[in-house]
Formats: C-alpha cells, structure tokens, sequence
C-alpha cells in the first residue's frame, strides 16, 4: 500500500494528536520536542501543554511515554520502540500499511496479528478510531499458512484512511523536521544559483570571446 | 597598494606564485566539461572542511552519545540540517567528481608520461579519500556504521600470521567499540585532513611543472610564439577561474537540490539502515558499503576464499596505480586509439556495474554477474599492455583540434 505524504499544518497537527493520544501511551519520540508542535505546526503552547503532555512537566521537553521501558519489556516481551526515526529506517508506506494490515487472531495474546509484521506484540489501537475502522479490521483476511505475501485487503474505509496518512505524515515530519525548512528554503536557493548560474555564464562569455 | 606588495615581494613570492599558478600558468584552451571536475573536487575538499569544522562543534566521539549527538545536529542545533546534510551529500559528491576526475585521466591519457607522478600523487589521495569516507561513516554510529567498520575491520584478519592481531589493534579491541569509535574521529578529523591537504597541493605542483594534458593528447609546449607562450595556451587566470567559477555554480545547484529535497537519496547517500542506533547483538540483515565502495565489495565477494577476495580487491586499487607502465601507446588520447577506446567504455562499464552489484545482497545471480564483471575489470589491465604496444592509431594533429 502507498501513500503521499502530506505536509499541510492540518494533517500534521491531526497527526500529532493521533501520536499523541494513541501511539505514546507506550511508544517514545525521544527526540522531538513537544515545544517544535508550537513553532513548527503553528499549535497553541496552552493546546499542547493541556492536551498531549500526559507524563511531561515543560513543553521544551523531548515526547516520551510514561510507560517505564522495563516493565514494558516484561509485559510485551520486548520494550515498544522509540518511533523518532521509524519513518526514516521502515519508510513511509512500510508504516502505512502495518498500521492498515492487523487482524484478528485469537491464538495470540493481544488477540491480534499483523500481515507486514507477523506475531507483532502491538495491538490493534487503531481499532476504534473511526466508526469504519471495526469492520475494516474485522474483515481483514486471515492469511494462509505461512505465507503473508497474498493478502485481499478490504477497501479502506476515507476517514481511517485519512486518519492513518495524517499519523504516518506526521512521522515522516517528525523522523527529519527539517523538511519544512528545506521545502519552504529550497526554492529560494535554488532561484539563488539559476541568477547566479547566469551571471557567472555571461562572465565567462565575455571573457572567452576572443578565444577560438 | 602596490608598495605593500613590494613589501611582501621583497620577502614572500607573492607575485611570483600568482604568476607560476595562475596568470601565467598556460592551460590548453580545449578543456571540455571533463576538466571541470578537478576544480570541483577541490571546491568539495573546502565544503567538506568547513561544514566538518562546524559539525565537530556539536558532535560527542563517544559511543553512548554519537548517534543522539548526530540527532540533536539535525533538530536542536541551529541549520544543522544543513550543515549535517552538505557534509553527508559532500562525501558522495566527492565520489562522484573523483571518479569523473580519474576517468578523464584515462580517457585523454593525462596519466602517461610525463604526468605519471600527477597520477600516483592523485591515486594516493583516492586511498585517503577512501580511508577518510570509511571513518567518517562509522561516527554517526548506526547500524551500518558499526557493522560496515565490523566488516571492514575483520577483512584484515585474513592475512596470514598477523591478521588477528593487526585487527585489534586497529580496532583498539576485540570488536568494535567506544576506542574504535575515538580512534576513527581523530584519524578523520585531524591526521587524514591534513594528509589530503598536503597531497592536494603536491598533486597540484606535480601538475603545474609538467602542464596540464587536453582532450587531443598532443603537448602544447611543442608549438610556442615568439614570446615563448604556447599558441594552444591560455592563461589559467582569468580564462579557467571564470569558466570554472561557472562549473561551480551549476555543481551546486545539483549538490542543493539534493540537499534540500532529496537529502538520503532514497537510502544511497544516507542508508535507512544507518538511522537505527548501533547495536552490537543485532547483525543487520543485509549488511552493505555506501554506493561508492561498491566495485571493490563486488570483487571481494565475487570469490568464495576470503584472503584472496582480499588480495583480488587489493589488486584491483593496485593495479589502477601501475596504469601508465601497463600503457605502452605514444599516443595519449582515446580519440586516436579506437581500440583502447573501446576497452576503456567496457571497463568503465564493468565498474558501475560491480558498484551496484556491491550494493546488491549476494544471491547466486549476482554473484555470478560479479565474477563476469570482476573478469572484464582485471581483463582490462592484462589486455592493456599488450594493445597499447599493437594497435595503429589514427593520426594525431600537430595543433589541438577545439
């Protein structure tokens, strides 16, 4: 499954909420900044502070779980990974389609399995996330055997869809910031070298002119 | 003005340098766009200097803090993004122009007598440059970075006798490690800088005694007026610094549109692998060099005995330094050498070919291609001196043809 990323300061921000509310009640960002929410995606410090620092004190602080990595490891068998950079080592669409790929499974202790990364301990938190979201998941074929290649996905329903690619947008900003930057510099820079680009040409010309 | 540099004249060669490097220095005015390469090497050495310069302000040599140190550079730190992003685009940069530079040397010949030192001096800041590459890939501390300098350091370990031993002592342990980790900066952001530096210059005055070959091959120094200046000549300054300041410009246009939309080049100038923390009890996957060592990978896996994967790949770099004694032709450039021409392209071919089989895992279909290809690369080099005695070449024009 493939998705474009969107880099709209709506979809961002609907990302860092979905982030927020359900991925760091066990998973970290330990290397974003709540405070880059305010500057970067244009949130309110009081939003912010109110209403997705759950375990945090200051808003300059880094986005971690409060769920403590040894007892996690205990009850998922390995700690949930810090998601900072997941984006930049699975790729976009790897993420994508995990979060669109459980199903259920009852031999497994979360009731759950996951068709891109099979025996995942995760569970499903995705499945309430929209009042599409049970069907999709609960007709989200069992695959055969052992292989996980051959799996008919249901159609997925807009509003997780769009819940879904708003979540891994926002990981993909989160896994390198400075995109934004470089997306609203690069032009700029770019215009730089072309007129510069000219100039230098016309100089050369000049001088060159009378070498044959 | 003028009296200070008499003053200076008096007791520095300020002008006289100026003269012999630049304003004086008489190039061929037939330079094509495989001559912009050398000048944007250079600029590549100053850009890799600087933003390296600036990241070493922020970077922690130590294994506990490298990988969080390289993040805090990329989100906490002023345009360290930027900085971050032309050093990592720098390095492939540099490959890339390196190996245009050198192919241009075999393509017009400019390795041949009597630039043969200009060759060997440029052939040993390739094994800088390379050393200089390998460490810096091993700082941010990834998973690529540690188990890249795993391999690479262990590749030591097949030499008879001392193998061992010699890896750890280059390693400062029995695996890679914090000591491996301080080693590797210091050697990269002190002693191999200097190195390159020094060489560069020597590379720059062996080439400035001899003068500069063009895309004919022929000597420009044979046919001079009257006042002793080659009629093919033209002053280095201001003809070749405008035409290259130009050539920079449109290098940097490439370089940023790299750097700001495409700054991992979809995992081959920043491999995806390498955004993972180190960890010494988890052997990635797919374990494989950045793109620009992979020739030398692809030969080394391409045989099934470790020592001599080792000593064919010593080879294939050794024997690129012997290059101007295995060419035998008087004639120096391909356009008068048909043969060798053709040689050359399937040579070339056979590198970029083995580069991305380097990157490739080593399933049984490319490892044969890599064995075919390693057999084109070695075949150029026993071919060559027997070709270079035989072939007729085509005549060469008294005058360059531009």
């Amino acid at each position: 499954m493939h998705m474009q990323v969107n880099y709209s300061k709506e979809a961002l921000r609907d990302g860092a909420r979905t982030f927020a509310n359900n991925c760091m009640g066990c998973h970290s960002a330990k290397y974003y900044r709540f405070k880059n929410l305010v500057k970067d995606l244009g949130m309110t410090k009081s939003g912010v502070e109110d209403g997705l620092m759950f375990g945090s004190v200051s808003i300059n602080e880094h986005m971690s779980s409060a769920m403590p990595a040894e007892q996690a490891s205990k009850w998922f068998g390995k700690a949930p990974p810090d998601l900072s950079l997941e984006t930049r080592v699975r790729g976009t669409n790897w993420v994508y389609s995990y979060l669109l790929a459980f199903y259920r499974d009852g031999s497994s202790a979360s009731g759950w399995n996951n068709h891109v990364f099979p025996k995942v301990s995760m569970p499903n938190v995705l499945y309430h996330m929209t009042p599409g979201a049970p069907e999709y998941y609960d007709s989200v074929a069992v695959s055969h055997g052992e292989e996980h290649g051959e799996v008919d996905y249901p159609e997925v329903p807009q509003e997780l869809d769009a819940k879904v690619q708003n979540l891994v947008s926002f990981m993909t900003y989160m896994g390198d910031p400075s995109i934004l930057d470089r997306k609203s510099m690069g032009p700029w820079v770019l215009l730089f070298l072309v007129v510069l680009g000219v100039l230098t040409y016309l100089v050369k010309k000049e001088y060159w002119r009378d070498i044959h | 003005m003028n009296r200070f540099i008499d003053w200076v004249d008096a007791r520095y060669p300020l002008m006289r340098n100026i003269r012999e490097h630049l304003t004086e220095y008489y190039a061929p005015k037939n330079f094509n766009f495989f001559y912009f390469f050398g000048s944007l090497a250079l600029l590549v050495l100053v850009v890799q200097i600087l933003s390296g310069i600036w990241l070493t302000m922020h970077y922690k040599p130590d294994a506990k803090l490298a990988f969080d140190s390289v993040e805090h550079i990329m989100r906490d730190v002023n345009f360290g993004w930027l900085i971050r992003y032309m050093h990592s685009t720098g390095a492939s940069a540099f490959f890339i122009v390196i190996y245009l530079h050198m192919f241009r040397g075999l393509m017009y010949g400019s390795n041949k007598k009597p630039r043969e030192l200009v060759w060997l001096v440029g052939m040993v800041i390739y094994l800088a440059l390379m050393a200089e590459a390998f460490m810096g890939y091993v700082l941010p501390w990834g998973q690529m970075s540690y188990w890249g300098a795993q391999v690479i350091v262990n590749l030591f370990t097949a030499i008879p006798y001392v193998g061992p031993d010699l890896a750890e002592w280059i390693r400062g342990g029995f695996s890679i490690a914090d000591p491996t980790l301080n080693r590797f900066f210091a050697f990269h952001v002190v002693a191999l800088p200097i190195v390159l530096i020094i060489l560069v210059a020597v590379h720059l005055l062996a080439l400035h005694e001899v003068g500069s070959n063009n895309p004919d091959g022929v000597d420009i120094k044979k046919n001079k007026d009257d006042k002793g200046i080659p009629k093919d000549g033209i002053p280095f300054h201001p003809y070749y610094t405008v035409k290259d300041i130009f050539g920079s410009v449109v290098f940097l246009f490439v370089a940023a549109v790299i750097i700001f939309y495409m700054p991992t080049v979809n995992g081959v100038f920043l491999e995806h692998d390498n955004f993972l923390p180190a960890d010494p009890l988890q052997t990635p996957a797919h374990i494989k060099p950045v793109w620009y060592f992979g020739t030398f990978y692809a030969i080394l896996r391409a045989v099934p005995s470790k020592l001599f994967g080792v000593i064919l790949m010593a080879a294939a770099i050794f024997l690129l330094f012997v290059l101007p004694w295995l060419d035998r032709a008087k004639v120096k450039s391909w356009r008068y050498r048909p043969i060798y021409k053709q040689m050359l392209i399937l040579f070339g071919i056979s590198f970029v070919v083995l580069m991305y089989i380097g990157g490739q895992p080593a399933t049984a279909t490319y490892t044969m291609f890599a064995r075919i290809f390693t057999a084109i690369y070695f075949a150029f080099f026993i071919a060559l001196p027997f070709v270079s005695k035989w072939e007729k070449p085509k005549p060469v024009p008294e005058r360059v043809t531009e």
